[in-house]
Parts: structure tokens; C-alpha cells; sequence
């Protein structure tokens, strides 16, 4: 693939087409499928999932637009995420083996962290902090019951209940990596990050 | 659902052909990327709390290392430090009416108020170097400020002069003459739980020997 090709909107509204005939239902699939392909490529260990995600997509979309027929399409995107994660694989984190755990965290950053969530925390709607505060709560064995009885008790699908709490916490994780960038410097905390 | 698919996907890094089916299904199946995702973050969870196992403790950061992750981290601390303060708030409040009676009532029945016990000091011998092996790490459970006393072992004859502790890298406390047949530590009693390589040296900094420990903290 030429990598001068850019996506345009034809091409864009072809990719929507073929995941749902209804273009908002369309657009709530391409947003599932993203999430999906970010997570396959984090989990792979990539350096910039989001962009290997769009990289994929952008790809499908020009299969699409040259007319091929796809009749499984996550056969289809996985091929092109395996040609993705090969062309990058030189560039992907490699660590030597981990003979350690890294040093603990000190009170002082315990506090700062546990002062990062309730800042965060304070701003939410009630209802959607006491849904992420309940589906964490307890330990692991606990947690999958009181998963269930919060679905029950919320007249959600286990499923459902898991997405969203999922999403919160994935906008809990962004708020406070957002306080705590502030107190340290941005080099300081992309060595924390990578582990380096 | 099924309970192990964290663990399934972490060994299938070491089969590619596993690897790729597996990867297929999660581009495919959003329940599925979501179950993963959610025990993933469940392991998190576990190991912020210092109730993972030390194997899979390891396993999970060097997996969080390299998907650069470990910004994850933070907040289940955050979480798990709320969870055990909300824990221990609860009791209280509801004992708080009985206990204000009964502090008003010692005050009237007894000439001096009485100070809260003091934690019975837990102690154990550690033994150097050779347990590297993370599920042999010997670990120990604590209340909050509860005092472990460390008997560091020694390898074969007794270091003569000082001896120096470091935690992790960082000096904790004095140093203090070597005892004969294990060196006596106290741990810091605010040490926050997780696996901790403690190294014994004199003051100079020359090694004597490394210990590995898992410290636990109950929850009130």
C-alpha cells in the first residue's frame, strides 16, 4: 500500500456503509471496533496503538473503496494488523526479562495519588461515581458477585454494566494521570510510564 | 465468562498461532475485548492491593511495562487506599455512639484514662540471597503500624562492625552493630505492602547479603 493514500470521505463513508446500513449505527460499530483494534494493538505491545488502530482502518477502508469483497471482516482486519504489528516490530518495546518488582511507592505519593482521585471523583455525577466505586469494591472472588447483584440491581446485562465501568474507569485512569503530570515533569513521567 | 482469560492471554504470547486466533476473536468480539480489559484490570487492582501472588505480580508489571501501562497504576492505589478507609470508617461510626459512653464513663470511674494497647510486635527470620524464587518470597501480614522485627540470617559467619539496611534501594534507619547470629531490623512501621528487596551491607556499602520480602497489610 502506498503510504501517500489518504483517507476521503467517500472512502470513510464506504467503510461505514459496510459495517451497518444505518450510518448512526454505523458510527457506534467504527467507534467499538476502534476501541477493539487500540487494545489488540496495546496488548501487543505496540508503541502507538491509536495510530496503528487508524492505520488499520484507513487500510480497510481502501480495500473497500478498490472494490474487494470481504466476507469476514475480522479475518480481514486481523491479516492487516499482523502486516501492521511485522512493519513496527522493530520499533515495539523489548525488555529484558524481569527479575524484580521496582521499588515502593512512598507515603507521600500514596497521598498525592489518593488526593488525585477524590479531586477527580468530586467532579462526577453522583451516579456515575458510586457505579464505578461499587463495581470495584471488594476483592476479586467478591467482585464477581457483586457485579451481578449491581446489574440486577441496576436492571442492566452483566455485559453492559462491565462497558460502562469500563469507560469510567478509563476516564477516571485519564483524570488522574492529568493531576499527577502536573506535579511531576513530563520526562520524570515518561520514564514511570515506559518503565524505563 | 471465563475467570482465566488474563492469564490464557499472557501465556499466549509464547505460542504464536494462539496468539493470532485469539487475536482474531478480540477484533471480532466486543464482550470478549471488554472481559479481558476488565480482568486485566482486576489484576490491577489485586496487585495495587498487595493481595497478587508474587509470580503473577511480576508477570502483570512486566506486562503493563511493556503494553505502556503503568500509568495504570496510580489509581488502583488510589482505589485500594479509599477502599480500606471507607472499610474502616463504617465500623466506627457505628461504634461511635457506644464509645463516646464508654470514654465518659471511664472518666468518671477511673482516675487516670487508660492508652490503647500497643500492637503485639511480630518477628521473623529471613533467609539471604538463595530465595530469589518469587513464589518462595517469604512474606509477611501486618496491621498498620504494627512492628516486624526482621532477623536478617546470615549466609555463614557473623559480619563483623556495623551493619547498614537498605529497602529497595534506600537506607531505612541507623546503622547498628551486627548481631551475632542475625542482624535485628525493624521494618518501617508505615512500609506501604508489596515485595521489597531489603540489602544488608556495612557502612562503607559493601554487600552482604540481599533478602527478598512480601509485606501484607490487613485490612481493618
Amino acid at each position: 500500500m502506498s503510504p501517500q493514500w489518504a483517507l476521503s470521505a467517500e472512502a470513510f463513508s464506504g467503510l461505514l456503509a459496510a459495517l451497518h446500513p444505518d450510518r448512526d449505527q454505523a458510527a457506534l460499530r467504527y467507534e467499538d471496533l476502534r476501541t477493539r483494534l487500540v487494545r489488540v494493538f496495546l496488548w501487543e505491545h505496540a508503541i502507538d496503538p491509536e495510530a496503528l488502530a487508524d492505520d488499520a482502518l484507513t487500510r480497510l477502508a481502501r480495500r473497500l473503496e478498490e472494490g474487494e469483497q470481504i466476507q469476514n471482516l475480522p479475518a480481514f482486519l486481523n491479516g492487516i494488523a499482523r502486516n501492521l504489528l511485522k512493519e513496527e516490530s522493530n520499533r515495539r518495546h523489548r525488555l529484558e526479562p524481569l527479575t524484580d518488582l521496582p521499588a515502593p511507592v512512598s507515603n507521600h505519593d500514596i497521598e498525592r495519588e489518593h488526593a488525585a482521585l477524590e479531586s477527580c471523583l468530586a467532579t462526577w455525577e453522583p451516579d456515575k461515581r458510586q457505579l464505578l466505586l461499587a463495581y470495584y469494591q471488594g476483592d476479586q472472588s467478591a467482585r464477581i458477585q457483586g457485579r451481578q447483584r449491581l446489574a440486577a440491581q441496576l436492571g442492566l446485562e452483566l455485559n453492559a454494566l462491565r462497558n460502562r465501568a469500563l469507560r469510567l474507569r478509563d476516564r477516571l485512569e485519564a483524570c488522574i494521570r492529568k493531576q499527577l503530570e502536573r506535579d511531576i515533569p513530563p520526562e520524570s513521567f515518561t520514564q514511570f510510564r515506559r518503565g524505563q | 465468562m471465563n475467570p482465566d482469560l488474563f492469564r490464557q492471554f499472557m501465556l499466549s504470547a509464547a505460542n504464536p498461532e494462539q496468539r493470532d486466533q485469539l487475536r482474531e476473536r478480540l477484533i471480532a468480539d466486543q464482550d470478549l475485548s471488554d472481559q479481558l480489559r476488565d480482568q486485566e484490570t482486576d489484576w490491577i487492582d489485586a496487585y495495587a492491593a498487595g493481595t497478587l501472588p508474587p509470580a503473577d505480580a511480576r508477570a502483570l508489571y512486566q506486562h503493563l511495562q511493556q503494553t505502556g501501562q503503568l500509568h495504570r497504576i496510580p489509581t488502583a492505589a488510589a482505589l485500594a487506599k479509599r477502599k480500606s478507609q471507607s472499610a474502616s470508617v463504617f465500623p466506627y461510626a457505628l461504634g461511635l455512639a457506644a464509645t463516646l459512653l464508654l470514654v465518659f464513663t471511664a472518666v468518671f470511674h477511673q482516675p487516670r484514662s487508660k492508652a490503647p494497647e500497643p500492637l503485639p510486635q511480630i518477628t521473623l527470620a529471613l533467609v539471604p540471597g538463595a530465595l530469589r524464587d518469587a513464589s518462595a518470597t517469604q512474606s509477611v501480614t501486618a496491621k498498620n503500624n504494627q512492628p516486624i522485627l526482621l532477623q536478617l540470617q546470615y549466609q555463614d559467619t557473623a559480619p563483623q562492625g556495623e551493619c547498614h539496611v537498605e529497602i529497595a534501594g534506600q537506607p531505612f534507619g541507623e546503622d547498628a552493630p551486627c548481631g551475632l547470629d542475625f542482624h535485628p531490623y525493624t521494618l518501617p512501621p508505615d512500609l506501604a505492602p508489596g515485595r521489597y528487596t531489603l540489602k544488608l551491607t556495612t557502612p562503607k556499602g559493601e554487600l552482604i547479603h540481599t533478602y527478598q520480602l512480601t509485606l501484607k497489610k490487613e485490612v481493618p
